[in-house]
């Protein structure tokens, strides 16, 4: 255990360092810089403000320093757009609100998910199953951001039930983690029917039902654990996906979370902050994978790290 | 490495599980007796993939269709109602598109006659059935050009690391394991706008920049099918054909070239059908975004953020969302089954069962 | 043992579902407790609270309701008001400007408002340190500013800027400048606190806890990329006036999700309002559209081939039909424009220019050498990615080639790429803006002088740059309007640029607030506004 933890930690420096890498050569490449604006900056003031960001010393200066910065201080630096924030607080007031809305949207489409996986394998062959697998398919059929749009139409203007957009109570939850969350269920649905489907056919779920146990107890003790192998292993490729996800849905709804400022940040040229951003994605996205990894050994003990 | 099953992390659907010991036998199995098979026991997926024959069908033979023109409009004609009436063609495109044997053949069968405001009209007066019709070409492009770049990347790198083992299998993967970590969208964003500046260079060499953008999509997807044909080939490589092969003297890659890769060809196809959806969906939120596909071309992620765009309480131009949303989710609908049909009828667990 | 699965079952589920529960507790700390009395959209986070380095109007919002210059203007009439001035005066030859400062001027903290905070906002906004955005406003106005700003050798000594006591400042003029009250209005002329500054440092005093300012309202919270909580500022001069206690300024960017949230209740004015619902909304008394100072215009690359011929410019300027644009793209109140320098100045008449005629733009075509379009390259229209910047590209795209023959192809940039396209004159033809900073032609005259850095056409005239400058130290307001129409007319007649029509600005306002008017900048001061009927 310690060993694989050990191995994980290697990976992630590696991969961190490949990541920023890759980020600081694409946002130093790309043209268009911070500073280009509509009324034009006199040369001498734009030579000021290049100085005073470091963004006129030669690029590999400017690597090492931001590396150094990060490795060393864990400071991402400032924002170049939002000149009174650096880019740790802007990350630390903006992550936990994209954190809440992708964990409410991940826990939709677990419970979701599942659940119509579940009964959905049960009832194989009935309406019902192809009732909701046709839904589960439905749902990853449609772009995140028109079934947001729908969900706002029926549930804001046709029916007053939820506020339009905004980040205020769990009410302005609702409708972004189901636009998030439900192209995710759909895709859990299925692996959850599949694999109870695998799981049922085996020996042990006979042995149970030949031991006269009821059927519930059968599916939701014995099965349940085999069918969410393929489950929990989706949940790495899952967070990451709401994590992308989050980027539309968070400027359709409003909320004032780390995605939206994503694509502002690229768009506005804003290389810490887009940096800044980058890593703490991955970072998530790593720990995410180990998290999945050791709950896979929960949940089949046969499965070694 | 999880044990003994190599789980796909990319949400695809489990293609990998378990070998496919019958594949050999299945390949053989004529085409014919596949298409009996997958009729009787999977009504579902035989419907998908009709569906998806209509739809190559219709992207195939745009321009024969007596569609108005789907590039200009007349600003009159704004954001019309679905009210569908024949009539004279109205502008022609002024397009070389439009003046081929196309044109010729569809003026033969329909005369000069066109379809018009079968689905409404968009902010530009331009029909939105032949805006679904010619964008149906777009996205299925999109779709089959990055899904084929996928594809070869992908089998390659997976075929290799898993036929070669140890320590460069090992390698290999671990390469896998840190790209999967940057997060493509940031590349694509910017990979965009860097490619912008040499669009003047690339157009007069005839690449467009669609043609740029799909590769960059398709070299986004090649990590899982890299991942998935490995643990396949990782199987096949302990089966006693490949030892017998090694036996006889074959060398490396005639083993690889003519005994693992046809047997790969299974998974293969099974976790297409499963991307080119993820593509599409893919392509629709760079449009969102704004970064895909560029008007005047049309294309149905474009159809389908451009409808949001314009998405007001008070003014509900329904069609706008409701006909590319159908379109797109039939379309992918039938895929997924499709998909899920093929999948079925090569996993030899599941296909005793029957759905 | 059945127990133990299913103490394991449970322990899995739980491990599932607390996140959730987690993020649920969570977010009731994570958002903003309470409402305000009064809640807009301002477009877009506010890029930074500090005066001196703002530049977009969502900021100008914000600081107009945080800080007082010295002047301010009248919401409806746009004159000149006294701000933290209580009254001016200026010598005959109109170069030495005299500020007497009001008694009662204080600060958010208590603390009075002094001449000498003054200077030191102004050093610090002309400060090569700082390097203000529209420091380069004051060059050609105040003695010695430019020498300042480039921290040239004796800059500081030479600055035509002095406090001689508490209450007086002085501002000594390079030349008679006849709209420098307007300009000393200008939201980066605002004062900032010399000890907040020097206490807190240049880089925390912006922090909502710490920042001090001097206007109507002060800051309470702020959270990034939500809102900015506004409080009364029981300090200001003319609290009185104030009837809002607290306010919100939500940073919401796409026009569309600010329509939602206004119609559903949650928000009491939208400042932008998406073009496809205007022909729904525009009958609602909540409705308003005002012209704007500003005018959206194609500029032409003039150094490159075929646009450096002014035949080719005229016919393209000739074959663009602006009303189509408007009622087809805009479909607001917009006008089509007949000059660059937009209506609405008093004083000032603009020159005029023909509009459109598809047959003289023919005729102008073939005198170029492309009769029908033939042996016409093709060129690249860019905009600045966005929807309605896209619809009228692509419209205009179609005109020429219904009514010239030549194909232009729409292309988007991103912003960044957009400006930086226009700064290295890498484009053909772009579509771009000019909304007004001040009240006077010669905000929107100077753009193109040959020497501006805002030109970014490669055009230049030395006739329009000898009317400029005599209009510059020209006291004579009739007189020094008959030059700025001269030049305008030289650039009318040399189309470096067309102009395509005049903006208007959208807003929507709950009926039940009072105090808003509509005016050509487009500033809609937050101290006035109070509920109508009492209450």
């Amino acid at each position: 255990m310690i060993f694989y933890l050990f191995r994980r930690l290697l990976g992630f420096v590696v991969t961190l360092w490949v990541v920023i890498t890759v980020a600081f050569l694409l946002t130093r490449t790309v043209k268009g810089g911070p500073f280009d604006m509509q009324r034009e900056f006199p040369p001498e003031i734009k030579r000021n403000l290049f100085e005073k960001f470091h963004l006129d010393d030669p690029p590999l200066t400017q690597y090492v320093d931001y590396l150094s910065g990060v490795v060393l201080r864990f400071d991402l630096g400032p924002s170049l757009k939002m000149r009174d924030y650096t880019v740790n607080e802007i990350i630390a007031e903006t992550l936990p609100r994209s954190a809440v809305l992708g964990t409410l949207a991940l826990t939709i489409a677990l419970v979701l998910g599942v659940g119509a996986g579940v009964i959905s394998a049960v009832r194989r062959g009935g309406a019902l199953d192809a009732f909701i697998m046709i839904l589960a398919t439905l749902g990853i059929a449609l772009p995140n951001f028109m079934l947001a749009f729908l969900l706002i139409m029926l549930f804001t203007f046709q029916w007053s039930l939820l506020p339009a957009a905004g980040f205020g109570s769990w009410q302005h939850l609702i409708l972004p983690a189901l636009a998030l969350g439900a192209p995710f269920a759909a895709n859990i649905a299925r692996l959850c029917r599949s694999g109870m489907l695998d799981v049922l056919g085996e020996d042990y779920i006979r042995t149970a039902r030949a031991k006269g146990l009821r059927e519930s107890h059968v599916v939701l003790i014995h099965a349940l654990r085999g069918a969410l192998l393929p489950v929990v292993s989706f949940l790495g490729p899952a967070a990451a996906g709401i994590l992308t996800g989050s980027l539309v849905i968070e400027k359709i709804f409003a909320i004032p979370g780390m995605g939206d400022f994503f694509v502002t940040a690229a768009l506005n040229r804003d290389h810490t902050l887009t940096m800044g951003i980058v890593i703490v994605y991955c970072v998530i996205v790593y720990v995410i994978n180990v998290l999945v990894d050791l709950a896979y050994t929960l949940i089949d003990p046969r499965i070694e790290l | 490495m999880k044990g003994g099953r190599e789980m796909p992390a990319n949400g695809s659907q489990d293609p990998s599980v378990g070998p496919s010991a019958n594949l050999e036998e299945t390949g053989r199995r004529s085409s014919r007796a596949t298409i009996g098979l997958l009729a009787s026991t999977h009504p579902a997926a035989l419907a998908g993939g009709l569906g998806c024959c209509l739809v190559l069908v219709m992207a195939l033979t745009a321009p024969l269709l007596p569609l108005p023109n789907h590039l200009e409009g007349t600003m009159d004609e704004q954001y019309l109602a679905p009210s569908p009436v024949f009539r004279e063609v109205a502008a022609a495109p002024s397009d070389a598109a439009g003046a081929g044997v196309g044109t010729r053949l569809r003026r033969a069968l329909f005369g000069e006659l066109e379809l018009w405001n079968l689905m409404g009209t968009d902010g530009k007066g331009r029909d939105l059935c032949s805006r679904i019709v010619w964008g149906s070409r777009v996205s299925l492009t999109v779709a089959i050009v990055a899904a084929l770049v996928s594809l070869v990347i992908g089998v390659l790198y997976g075929a290799l690391a898993g036929f070669f083992g140890g320590l460069v299998d090992e390698a290999l993967m671990r390469l896998v394991d840190v790209l999967y970590a940057v997060p493509f969208i940031f590349v694509v964003i910017y990979m965009v706008s860097i490619l912008q500046e040499y669009d003047d260079s690339l157009r007069s060499r005839g690449i467009s920049r669609e043609v740029v953008l799909y590769v960059l999509i398709g070299a986004i997807y090649w990590l899982t099918m890299a991942r998935v044909v490995r643990g396949q080939v990782l199987s096949l490589k302990k089966r006693e054909f490949v030892c017998a092969a090694e036996a006889v003297g074959a060398g490396r890659l005639r083993i690889i070239v003519r005994h693992i890769l046809p047997n790969t060809v299974g998974i293969v196809i099974v976790y297409l059908t499963l991307t080119i959806p993820r593509i599409m969906l893919f392509e629709a939120f760079l449009s969102f975004l704004g970064i895909g596909v560029e008007p005047p071309d049309v294309s149905w992620g474009l159809l389908a953020s451009d409808a949001c765009a314009v998405m007001t309480p008070v003014n509900v131009c329904w069609w706008l969302a409701f006909f590319p949303g159908a379109v797109l989710a039939v379309t992918l609908l039938c895929i997924n089954l499709l998909g899920d049909g093929i999948r079925d009828l090569l996993d030899p667990r599941t296909s005793g069962r029957g759905e | 043992m059945w127990l133990l699965d299913r103490f394991k079952n449970l322990l899995l589920v739980l491990f599932f579902l607390a996140p959730a529960g987690v993020a649920f507790f969570l977010v009731q700390s994570l958002a903003i407790e309470g409402e305000a009395d009064f809640t807009f959209v301002n477009q877009g986070e506010v890029a930074s609270l500090d005066p001196a380095i703002s530049t977009a109007f969502s900021e100008g919002r914000i600081i107009t309701a945080l800080f007082e210059g010295l002047v301010t203007l009248d919401p409806v009439t746009l004159e000149p008001r006294p701000g933290v001035a209580e009254r001016w005066e200026f010598t005959a030859d109109g170069r030495v400007y005299t500020f007497f400062l009001r008694e009662d001027a204080r600060w958010s903290d208590g603390t009075p408002l002094t001449a000498g905070d003054f200077l030191f906002s102004w050093r610090r906004f002309l400060a090569p340190e700082t390097a203000a955005p529209y420091a380069y406003f004051l060059w050609s106005v105040v003695e010695g500013a430019e020498a300042y700003s480039k921290g040239l050798r004796g800059g500081e000594t030479a600055l035509g800027l002095a406090a001689p006591d508490a209450r007086t400042f002085i501002v000594r003029l390079r030349a008679p400048c006849p709209f420098f009250l307007y300009l000393v209005a200008i939201y980066p002329l605002c004062p900032v606190d010399r000890r907040c500054i020097e206490e807190h440092g240049e880089k925390e005093w912006l922090k909502p806890e710490k920042i001090v300012s001097n206007g109507p309202f002060r800051v309470r919270e702020r959270r990034i990329k939500d809102r900015i909580r506004l409080e009364k500022n029981l300090h200001y001069w003319d609290s009185q006036q104030v009837a809002l206690d607290t306010i919100d300024a939500l940073a919401v960017e796409s026009p569309i999700t600010a329509l939602n949230l206004y119609l559903t209740g949650d928000v009491d004015w939208i400042n932008v309002v998406p073009p496809i619902a205007i022909a729904d909304l525009r009958e609602r008394p909540d409705f308003s559209e005002a012209l704007n100072l500003g005018t959206n215009f194609l500029r032409f690359n003039t150094t490159c081939a075929p646009l450096e011929k002014k035949a080719v410019r005229r016919a393209i300027h000739l074959a663009i039909d602006r009303r189509e644009l408007v009622d087809g793209v805009l479909k607001g109140d917009q006008t089509p424009a007949t000059s660059f320098v937009p209506p609405g100045i008093p004083g000032y008449k603009p020159a005029c220019v023909a509009g459109c005629e598809p047959s003289a733009a023919r005729v102008a075509l073939a005198r170029a050498g492309y009769s029908a379009g033939e042996g016409f390259p093709e060129l690249r229209l860019l905009y600045s990615m966005g929807e309605t910047n896209r619809d009228l590209a692509e419209v205009i795209a179609m005109q020429l080639r219904r009514h010239l023959g030549i194909r232009v192809h729409p292309a988007s940039q991103e912003r960044k790429v957009y400006f930086l396209s226009q700064s290295t004159l890498d484009y053909d033809i772009v579509l771009c803006s000019w909304v007004g900073d001040y009240l006077d032609p010669s905000n929107f005259l100077e753009v193109f002088a040959s020497g501006s850095g805002n030109n970014r056409t490669g055009w230049g005239s030395a006739g329009y740059d000898a009317l400029l400058q005599s209009a510059a130290s020209e006291m004579d307001t009739e007189r020094r309007a008959g030059l700025l129409a001269e030049a305008e007319t030289i650039l009318l007649e040399a189309l470096p640029i067309t102009p395509l029509y005049y903006r208007t600005t959208t807003n929507m306002i709950k009926t039940c607030w009072e105090g808003y008017a509509d005016n050509l900048l487009d500033v809609h001061p937050l101290k006035y506004l109070r509920r109508s009927g009492g209450s």
